[in-house]
């Protein structure tokens, strides 16, 4: 079967001319349905910079990306900012290592926005059962800033992986996070992911997560 | 609901705070829009309806030597020929050329005629009898001239209301009986209407004889005339008269705008155009308040988009959802302001008259809501659309791959990522994606980066702001429009060079300081020029009117002061009810032989086609040394006021022709003129007693502060020579005890009013004070306004930096020396602020003295550089950039959690 994410070539650096700095300079890389990667490197790596080029919020400066999802290909670096942004609503679900929740809204309601986005307003009750689930019963009309940090990523993760999307992308989830946190964070992300089928790339410079990915991508410093 | 808008709704109101003074700011500038329209349209309203009747829907009058019923309709004739060419033969001119020789038919020369919409013909003259004196008018109110409401039959006169008269009562006038039909507030001061033939019987005229023809042009720019009047009541005042190309190439013709016969009102739209300019100004300052309301909460938002955007959001629905918190905010503003622009009106129109004797009556209407809400809720989208457009440079916009271009800018010290963590680094980019990403919004954000961004260096629009000043200040032609344009040109200058002299400063002052504090503190206040210099260049702006209008009220104030010394010579002033103050002022001087009593008189006339009014007394040694001029005047000598010199383009040491252009009049009016009455009117001064081409002489100037009306002075002689005698209506009186003159009064002249100097001079006063009232509330508005930009735009600063200051928190810096870090900051900008505004403001000042004022009123104004007028507003605004920066922003504001 075709990899859901394969990068060939890809090449990403900042600044202009003389001070084109590459980040990510040819790298290729294959992962298949269902795989869990985790993205090491120290920081300024490139590990944040991998992870928008595969959500098509960066584009990338040369090489080809392709994302695959229900026997349709497409290719990220062919297609225009409005495009990516209608292919990432659907496919990819990003959960990050700080402010991920709108603080505006509600847990419930921050949670619903993939469901009103991809017109899945339907499965709300999902959500609140996917919640009740989580421990977060009574905070469903709470807002953010009144949970904890590991609550706020629990919420962060449930958000990213209510529409069900082939890919889920998290930016050093739990580099805010205490160990035990941490640890119940990385849980049920994985779990999860598993349970959906889905792939999973995780920015990291925890080991313990590393060790719980399938594969691990180590990014040069 | 939309969650976006959801969002932004509870955005709102969670941080109260911001969105208050949001709120407020907008709001502010919404009324100050509303507040100066209706004051406008108050004021304009009640100067059309103290029209003259007989001038009511007249554009231009027309004038030709040899005026007769014969001519006029000759001209009637033409004009109906001229509109139905197929029957006409060819039109002859000499008719209209007396005493001279009939000339070719000339071909187009009545083509003008095409623009006539309708034409009358009208008498009028001053009537002196039994010592009471009436300007008569005579219209064609039979044959259905303007307006239609005033058809008047024979003997049937209306009076304005200035002659006391009643409805009814019966007048002998010629040894006849009229009757007051109406009473009216004509805007002409003792005027009696009556239908032509009857003026021409009353004033004795040679038959047929005419004052002038009346007549409305089709206005070519009327379209435009209207439209800025609906935008602004008092803007077309501005404008040069329509249809002055029209003239027609006739010798000895003369056709004019009609306000050339009403200075009054010309007066008054000057007032109102000056006062609609400013609030222009109160206007464009509260534009960039609101913008910088829009980039503070874009700011605040931020991290917010970049996290929904990667959620999957498109750039359309982020920039929709944004625009529409913003409207949502723009429209409960509006709403408010709408009211508060009422409020502040009706309280600025009764504490001020604007110079007008009635109250005019404040009224909304469907436009000023149309304005104020294109000020507050277009505005504020517009403003979105800009914070959203500025966070791309314009040029790179077609060329390059956009999202490297937004990479790029992300980088740039000083747009995103100075003081900001890395977080918000990208947060910056994504935004600029979000920007980027749209079509309108790319065109949008060229225009708005051509006016907002830094152009380095931004020479090329002052230069032609430059180019704009020495044109609107340095040509009349421009008329008052040059002239605030040139102000306005000035002020952008002003405000564009803020981020240059930031970014001077930033180098100059780099490692000033042996404080690393200090250092620091100066270097956070010149450091973010692109998110200081909108709000820095309104306060500026804001300071510089301010500053400018305080400078010449104060001018004129000292000036008025001073003429006031020269008018009020005397201790008390005497005012018949009739002519008679000669034999008055002959029984005073021999009933107190040490008073020193003088008599006065004036009439109204025309000359040269404008309206003039002339005073009279005898002008000895000790009259004319209260105009700072030496000798007693002499025969056909004159003082002329400012304003009459730069309307008949005269100046001191000419001669005037004062000698009656009308040869066939001549011998018939001079028995007449013999008489005791007058009447005056036709191309000069007609009606003269002598026919020798003698001419006046104007030997000196004198400021004419106030007046509406150019004004002439001469000795009694030489006007009775001209207009025969008129006698004198007021009396200056000095040495004389109050009681006994009172007294004295009672028996000799019941009926005269006695005024006193103190209290004649304080009413002067308290009129000009309330004049001005309107003015000075406008710049303090735009000062307010300003104040609140600059805090807003402070917050934008400290929310940027929220991360910095709680590291200095975590290093150990008291509170303490936090805020002198924030007081340092604040006054650096505020010196800048000063810097830049200090020199606009004497700009202003200068402009408005020595140009707006002499092209709107024909006086010119002595600047005087009064420590107050400058001193307060630049407190004001140093202070107001201080405490913007001490001031604390609420604590839980910042939208990024
Ligand atoms: N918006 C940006 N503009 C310029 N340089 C950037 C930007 N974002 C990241 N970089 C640079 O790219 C490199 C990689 O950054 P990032 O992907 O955030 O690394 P990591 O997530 O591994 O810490 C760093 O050197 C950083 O300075
Ligand atoms: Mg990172």
């Amino acid at each position: 079967m075709a990899p859901v994410i394969s990068l060939q070539g890809v090449c990403k650096g900042y600044g202009d001319g003389a001070r084109y700095q590459p980040v990510i300079d040819g790298m290729n890389l294959d992962i298949p349905a269902g795989e869990t990667v985790a993205v090491c490197g120290p920081s300024g790596s490139g590990k944040s910079t991998l992870l928008n080029l595969i959500a098509g919020i960066a584009a990338v400066d040369a090489g080809a990306l392709v994302l695959r999802h229900g026997g349709q290909s497409h290719a990220l670096h062919k297609l225009a900012e409005a495009q990516r942004t209608a292919l990432r609503r659907r496919l990819v679900g990003y959960v990050f290592q700080l402010f991920n929740l709108v603080p505006t809204l509600t847990v419930l309601e921050n949670v619903a926005l993939p469901l009103h986005l991809n017109k899945m307003e339907e499965r709300l009750s999902e959500a609140v059962r996917r919640l009740q689930g989580l421990g977060l019963g009574e905070h469903l009309d709470a807002f953010p800033e009144t949970l904890s940090g590991g609550e706020q990523q629990r919420v962060a993760i449930a958000r990213a992986l209510i529409h069900e999307p082939p890919i889920v992308l998290a930016d050093e989830p739990t580099g805010n996070l205490d160990a035990g946190n941490s640890e119940r964070v990385a849980d049920l992300l994985f779990t999860e992911a598993e349970r959906l089928g889905c792939v999973l790339v995780v920015a990291t410079h925890s080991p313990a997560i590393a060790a719980r990915a399938q594969r691990r991508v180590e990014l040069g410093g | 609901m939309n969650p976006l808008l959801k969002s932004a709704l509870r955005f709102m109101a969670k941080t109260p705070w911001t969105a208050l003074t949001a709120l407020l700011g907008i709001a502010l500038g919404v009324a100050s829009t509303v507040a100066v329209h209706l004051i406008s349209l108050a004021v304009s309203d009640s100067v059309l309806t103290t029209r003259p009747p007989h001038l009511r829907q007249v554009t231009h009058i027309a004038e030709w030597p040899g005026a007769d019923m014969n001519s006029y309709f000759e001209l009637r004739r033409h004009w109906r020929q001229v509109q139905r060419p197929q029957t006409s033969g060819p039109l002859r001119t000499d008719h209209f050329q007396a005493g001279r020789a009939p000339a070719e038919p000339v071909e187009g020369v009545w083509d003008w005629l095409r623009e006539v919409e309708f034409m009358t013909p009208i008498v009028e003259g001053q009537l002196a009898l039994n010592g009471r004196r009436f300007q008569v008018v005579g219209a064609d109110w039979l044959g259905g001239a303007p307006p239609p409401g005033l058809a008047l039959t024979r003997q049937a006169v209306v009076a304005d209301s200035s002659l006391g008269l009643v409805v009814n009562e019966a007048l002998q006038l010629n040894g006849e009986r009229w009757t007051v039909v109406r009473t009216v507030d004509s805007g002409v001061s003792l005027g009696l209407f009556v239908d032509i033939g009857d003026a021409m019987a009353l004033l004795q005229r040679s038959p047929d004889t005419l004052s002038f023809v009346a007549l409305r042009l089709a206005e070519p720019g009327a379209g435009l005339r209207t439209w800025l009047e609906r935008l602004l009541p008092g803007l077309s005042a501005g404008l040069p008269a329509a249809g002055a190309e029209a003239v027609p190439k006739l010798p000895d013709w003369r056709l004019q705008p009609v306000a050339s016969i009403l200075p009054e009102q010309q007066f008054s739209k000057s007032i109102l155009f000056n006062l609609g300019a400013l609030g222009m100004l109160a206007l464009l300052v509260a534009w960039f308040l609101i913008y910088q309301v829009c980039v503070l909460w874009l700011r605040q938002q931020e991290t917010l988009l970049l996290r929904l955007h990667a959620i999957g959001f498109s750039a359309n629905e982020l920039v929709g959802g944004f625009l529409l918190s913003v409207a949502a905010l723009g429209a409960i503003a509006t709403l408010v302001g709408i009211f508060g622009g009422y409020g502040l009106a009706a309280l600025l129109v009764r504490i001020s008259t604007a110079g007008f004797d009635a109250l005019p009556a404040v009224d909304m209407s469907a436009v000023v809501v149309a304005k104020a809400l294109i000020s507050g809720l277009g505005v504020a989208v517009a403003g979105a659309w800009l914070a959203f457009a500025k966070r791309k440079p314009s040029a790179e916009a077609s060329s390059r791959s956009p999202t490297r271009v937004l990479e790029r800018l992300a980088t740039e010290p000083g747009i995103g990522r100075v003081g900001q963590s890395r977080a918000d680094g990208q947060v910056g980019h994504t935004v600029l994606a979000i920007g980027r990403s749209n079509g309108w919004l790319t065109a949008l954000g060229a225009l708005g980066g051509l006016m907002l961004r830094r152009v380095r260096p931004p020479w090329l629009g002052i230069g032609l702001g430059a180019i704009l000043i020495a044109a609107g200040m340095g040509l009349a032609e421009t008329g008052l429009y040059g002239g605030f344009a040139a102000i306005l040109a000035a002020g952008l200058i002003a405000a564009a060079l803020v981020a240059p002299l930031l970014r001077l400063l930033r180098r100059r002052l780099h490692n000033s300081g042996h404080n690393l504090l200090a250092r620091l503190a100066v270097r956070e206040a010149t450091w973010h020029e692109g998110d200081l210099s909108a709000a820095l260049g309104a306060l500026i702006l804001a300071v510089g009117a301010s500053v400018g209008v305080s400078l010449m009220v104060d001018s004129f104030e000292r000036d008025f002061a001073r003429m006031l010394e020269q008018r009020l010579a005397h201790e008390t002033f005497l005012e018949l009810p009739n002519q008679d103050g000669e034999r008055l002022a002959a029984a005073l001087r021999s009933a107190h032989p040490a008073a020193l009593v003088q008599a006065y008189g004036r009439i109204s006339t025309r000359l040269r086609g404008q309206a003039v009014e002339l005073g009279y007394t005898d002008f000895s040694a000790a009259e004319t040394a209260r105009y700072g001029y030496r000798r007693p005047l002499a025969e056909n000598e004159a003082f002329a006021s400012e304003s009459l010199l730069v309307k008949l383009g005269l100046s001191v040491g000419d001669s005037m022709d004062w000698s009656p252009p009308i040869p066939a009049f001549l011998a018939e009016n001079a028995a007449v003129a013999g008489e005791s009455f007058v009447a005056n009117s036709g191309l000069a001064v007609e009606n003269a007693v002598d026919s020798g081409g003698t001419a006046l002489r104007i030997v000196h100037e004198f400021p004419g502060f106030g007046e509406t009306t150019p004004r002439l002075l001469m000795n009694a002689r030489t006007v009775a020579r001209r207009f025969g005698d008129l006698g004198f209506d007021r009396i200056g009186l000095s040495g004389i005890d109050m009681p006994a003159l009172e007294g004295w009064l009672q028996d000799w002249a019941p009926g005269t009013r006695v005024r006193e100097r103190a209290a004649l001079r304080s009413a002067a006063l308290e009129i000009f004070d309330r004049t001005f009232a309107i003015t000075r509330a406008l710049a303090v508005l735009a000062l307010i306004i300003a104040v609140i930009g600059l805090y807003n735009a402070m917050m934008a600063l400290r929310l940027n930096q929220k991360a910095g200051v709680s590291l200095l928190r975590a290093l150990g810096l008291s509170a303490a020396e936090q805020r002198r870090l924030a007081l340092i900051r604040g006054g650096v900008l505020g010196a800048c602020a000063i810097l830049l505004a200090l020199p606009l403001g004497l700009f202003i000042g200068f402009a408005l003295c020595d140009v707006i004022n002499p092209r709107a009123f024909g006086w010119s104004l002595d600047l005087s550089i009064s420590a107050g007028a400058w001193a307060w507003p630049m407190l004001l605004g140093f202070t107001a950039a201080v405490v913007a920066s001490v001031m604390p922003t609420p604590g839980e504001a910042g939208g990024a959690n």
